[in-house]
């Protein structure tokens, strides 16, 4: 038998080779590369629990440039995120901007000090027996087993700066629930905390298994509350597989590479919900912090239209036919002020983001009206594929009878995604709030670096 | 407290333990892949230094780190294909410089595991002891030997050399 000492020269010579190719091809990364760059999704090895918000807390301080986001944009990222948009993000993901603090995926991927199941329990946390809750295998071969896990040890506390906003304690719970999965040729294990849930079922994210292996499975963890009957996930080459939960769990699971196509959660009063099978909420809504106040419309002139009823609607016609996904894109004319002239920013957003173009819908909130034909107001877009960058202020004018949106407000919007106005659009009418990229800033649909690294987000309305 | 002397710690840490990584990455992922793994990891060490200075064998588990930010970024590149979008799948090919001393030998490192691959690279390519390659794919020197010796194996098999 060959050993590693009986090198074969022209083996050896490949391999030294191999290596000063590799070395010339790979350029070191240096510390600063390294302290400013984002990770947008998780990257703790399995088997771990995973940090709970008071960890992400006392970690803060190492994040890059401003701890000054505070614990409050720190425990989320869907605030503090500049924009995920990436075609390969999961939909509605969003990371924290370059430079900026924490990720929302950080918070479903640090693991607290200890852990659960595993005898390497650590300070801050004492892991509990596993409760067995379910094992079972599917039609194609995957094992899955899940169990739950109570920590006997005490369980830090977030450290939230007086006067800011803290989690609930609910968002630093005490349990845990394991998933151990496992087909011919690999096994896994996954998990997430026992948190509050959003809605009457939340997907928790996927569980990998078998990708290095070369037997790649798709499992599915989802966490329900007592309402929910079944769980049943719809995968894109057509298997399907269900359970009923147990003690709010269920792993749904398919033999293959094939992506799920649908996860939907069946209630005992016989209507159905369908959960969002690509995006990983593993961190829930409710222990976020709220989003910074909106920046204050401008105030109502003087002149008001005649029926301001019928102009409010008039107005939320618009916006809503112009971010409503589906709608025909030919009658935009009617809607979009000057539309000739954001027709190819339009194309340009669409085709960086089309899922989100394909899945985007609209909030019309308060409506002020700058003067009889020109108005202010609160909006707020819903897609899929991009992040979301919250409230925004929009303007409208009448003209020729018909409430439009500005064209401004269309260049802003089109530029989250990549959509340059020629001419450019009004600074002072075209301002993103919040964590929204501002026109002009926007790096491509990829970052326009690294897999890693921050990019533009979108939300592409079907400007056409 | 916050303690003003960790950038210094961490770009200690980094000098030290960022060739090793990479090389031991990118040797088993390919140069931009692995690369890309590399200092996603060590953003991650940035992100937990305190738990990172705690390990007896930070390298292994940040290679460990690394191995998941290379999952996490195929299964992305699944999902973009759903999608119907169009994006360059990074294969492994750095054979740039390399002498074709025998073509086959190529197809066959990359046809091992990346943890065979690994070991290999580091240990005949980069000279690298058993110790230290074990140091940085976060295994016992006995694991790392086993490594080297099946791919050297296949490596043989590729040269049709008897082997046996």
């Amino acid at each position: 038998m060959a050993d590693f000492d009986e090198l074969r020269p022209e083996v050896q010579q490949f391999l030294h080779d191999r290596a000063s190719a590799l070395d010339h091809d790979a350029a070191p990364v240096a510390a600063p590369e390294a302290e400013q760059r984002v990770v947008i999704h998780s990257l703790e090895p399995s088997r771990r629990w995973r940090r709970t918000p008071a960890a992400i807390a006392i970690n803060a301080r190492r994040q890059p440039v401003l701890a000054a986001a505070v614990i409050a944009a720190l425990l989320v990222g869907s605030v503090g995120g500049f924009a995920a948009g990436r075609g390969s993000a999961p939909s509605r993901a969003t990371v924290a901007a370059r430079g900026s603090t924490q990720d929302k995926s950080t918070s479903s991927t640090m693991v607290s000090n200890g852990s659960v199941g595993f005898a390497t329990a650590g300070a801050g946390f004492g892991g509990g027996e596993m409760k067995k809750l379910f094992a079972r295998t599917t039609a194609d071969g995957v094992t899955v087993r899940g169990y739950l896990q109570t920590n006997s040890g005490p369980v830090p506390q977030p450290m939230c700066p007086t006067n800011q906003w803290c989690p609930p304690a609910e968002c630093n719970p005490t349990s845990f629930f394991n998933a151990e999965v496992s087909n011919n040729d690999a096994v896994s294990m996954g998990g997430n905390p026992v948190f509050p849930l959003d809605a009457a079922a939340d997907n928790r994210g996927e569980v990998p298994l078998g990708q290095m292996e070369g037997s790649p499975a798709s499992v599915f963890m989802v966490q329900t509350n007592d309402q929910v009957t079944n769980v049943r996930a719809t995968w894109s080459d057509g298997a399907v597989d269900e359970m009923a939960p147990v003690d709010g769990w269920a792993l749904v699971a398919h033999q293959g590479a094939a992506s799920s196509s649908s996860i939907v959660a069946a209630l005992k009063d016989g209507s159905t919900l369908e959960l969002n099978s690509r995006a990983n909420n593993s961190y829930p809504v409710s222990c976020q912090p709220p989003p910074p106040p909106p920046p204050e419309l401008p105030p109502a002139g003087s002149e008001q239209p005649a029926d301001v009823a019928a102009s409010k609607q008039g107005v939320t016609d618009a916006y809503k036919y112009v971010f409503t996904a589906g709608n025909d894109t030919t009658k935009n004319g009617d809607y979009i002020e000057d539309v000739e002239s954001v027709k190819s920013a339009a194309d340009t957003t669409k085709s960086n983001f089309p899922e989100a173009s394909a899945t985007v819908s609209v909030e019309v909130g308060e409506i002020r009206f700058l003067s009889a034909d020109e108005a202010a107001l609160y909006f707020e877009l819903k897609y899929d594929g991009g992040a979301l960058f919250g409230q925004q202020i929009g303007y409208a004018k009448l003209i020729d009878g018909h409430w439009k949106i500005e064209r401004d407000t269309m260049c802003m919007v089109l530029g989250w995604g990549g959509g340059q106005c020629d001419p450019p659009p009004d600074p002072a009418r075209s301002t993103s709030a919040g964590s929204a990229p501002q026109p002009g800033t926007y790096n491509g649909p990829n970052g326009g670096v690294s897999s890693s690294s921050s990019a533009a987000g979108t939300i592409p309305p079907s400007a056409n | 407290m916050p303690a003003v002397d960790e950038p210094v710690a961490f770009r200690e840490f980094v000098a030290i333990v960022e060739p090793k990584l990479r090389r031991a990455l990118v040797a088993a992922y390919g140069a931009d892949v692995g690369r890309d793994a590399t200092a996603d990891a060590l953003a991650w060490a940035w992100q937990h230094w305190d738990r990172v200075q705690e390990m007896t064998n930070p390298a292994g588990y940040l290679w460990r780190v690394g191995q998941t930010s290379v999952r996490r970024s195929s299964r992305r590149r699944v999902h973009e294909v759903v999608d119907g979008r169009e994006f360059d799948l990074e294969l492994i090919d750095d054979r740039r410089g390399e002498r074709q001393v025998e073509p086959a030998l190529a197809g066959a490192l990359d046809a091992l595991s990346p943890q065979q691959r690994a070991a290999v690279v580091l240990v005949h390519g980069h000279g690298y002891s058993l110790s230290e390659a074990g140091d940085a794919l976060g295994c016992s020197t006995s694991t790392i030997r086993n490594h080297v010796a099946r791919a050297l194996r296949r490596l043989h098999a590729a040269l049709e050399v008897d082997d046996g």
